[in-house]
């Protein structure tokens, strides 16, 4: 399910208006389409982005596709998930990064998908009952997309999740 | 996500004629490849409406002499057409060719006066979340019959921006008389 963050971020694209969004602790984040000030005449150069990267690098699960250890049902105002940490020690995965693929055209059909592989490289199963998508926005994290759904990685096991952004003409 | 449209025919005395609804099927490859850009902040190729392409990508790099102390960041892929600005927003047009991945244009977009697009607050009906964009049309040129319509984003591309086609879609044929005014809102919800 895409949550309310998600909604929010496109309203804050589209209409080129501040959105309030929840990060990830549960703090409420303005974003806008600012007005940059520099002080003083000038040649200045700077960057800024309007991105919602979920691109992760392998062992960051601060954004990206991570997933976690609650059942409880999706609410579209979720903001928060139970994350099981990186690593190799006892109850955690082994995250790889997460690609975004480049979009495939096949016919009628348009295709965008975000995925990522995770390992289990303990000595016991890890159960995994949530999936998240938390994208970077402005420096801040925020979950945009949940589903419950549990899965079993058996020790010395991978898991393989994607989300697929799907369209037929 | 589900995008649904609703288009409604007033008449000139503003009471209503009819309506259609449906489900939106056709985000273009524009879209996507837009989408990929927000999700990697990477550049990516877009095609825009006059069929010539360039490279768009979210974030923004400024670098000017800034005589007032300051820069100004408009956003990078925005809908919120001004009123009478047929550039980019909702338009419609009488076209009923097949949409396919590849569209970077209306098929024969038609030219009236429209409002102002408004794109509502993200609002929560029936459990789910949605949110809405919507423009009117009154129709101040010929007799015509509307077939299509269109989603043209603003996207941005160094200091200026450029429109892109990321939506089509071809509709049952609905009568557009002159003085007319036809309503269509896009509902984007899951």
């Amino acid at each position: 399910m895409l949550l309310e963050n998600y909604y929010r971020y496109l309203a804050y694209l589209f209409d080129r208006r501040s959105e309030s969004l929840k990060d990830v602790t549960g703090t409420s984040r303005t974003i806008n389409p600012a007005l940059y000030t520099k002080g003083g005449k000038g040649t200045y150069s700077y960057s800024v982005s309007a991105a919602m990267e979920v691109d992760s690098p392998e062992g960051n699960i601060d954004f990206g596709i991570v997933v976690g250890t609650s059942d409880i049902p999706v609410s579209p105002y979720d903001y928060y998930i139970n994350k099981i940490s990186h690593g190799t020690s006892s109850g955690q995965l082994y995250y790889y990064s997460t690609q975004v693929k480049d979009v495939v055209v096949s016919g009628n059909i348009i295709e965008l998908e975000v995925a990522r592989s995770l390992s289990n490289q303990t000595d016991e199963d890890i159960n995994v009952n949530e999936f998240g998508l938390i994208a970077k926005i402005k420096g801040y994290y925020f979950l945009i997309a949940r589903e419950v759904s549990p899965a079993t990685v058996p020790s010395g096991g991978f898991l393989e999740v994607s989300f697929k952004f799907k369209t037929t003409v | 996500m589900k995008i649904t449209y609703e288009i409604c025919l007033f008449n000139p005395n503003e009471k209503l004629e009819r309506c259609i609804r449906g489900k939106v099927n056709s985000l273009l490859k524009n879209y996507y490849l837009a989408y990929y850009s927000q999700l990697t902040d990477d550049s990516v190729t877009l095609k825009r409406i006059d069929g010539s392409t360039f490279t768009h990508r979210v974030s923004y790099y400024c670098s000017k002499w800034c005589n007032a102390g300051y820069c100004v960041y408009n956003g990078s892929f925005f809908l919120d057409a001004p009123e009478e600005d047929e550039s980019y927003g909702i338009l419609i047009g009488t076209s009923d060719v097949s949409p396919t991945p590849d569209d970077y244009k209306l098929g024969s977009q038609f030219s009236c006066w429209c409002s102002a697009v408004n794109i509502s607050d993200v609002y929560e009906e029936a459990g789910s979340l949605s949110l809405d964009i919507s423009r009117l049309f009154l129709n101040d040129n010929v007799d015509t019959i509307v077939k299509e319509f269109g989603l043209v984003a603003r996207a941005k591309a160094d200091d200026t921006t450029y429109p892109v086609l990321i939506l089509r879609d071809v509709v049952s044929p609905i009568d557009f008389p002159v003085d007319y005014s036809l309503s269509i809102k896009l509902k984007f919800s899951f």
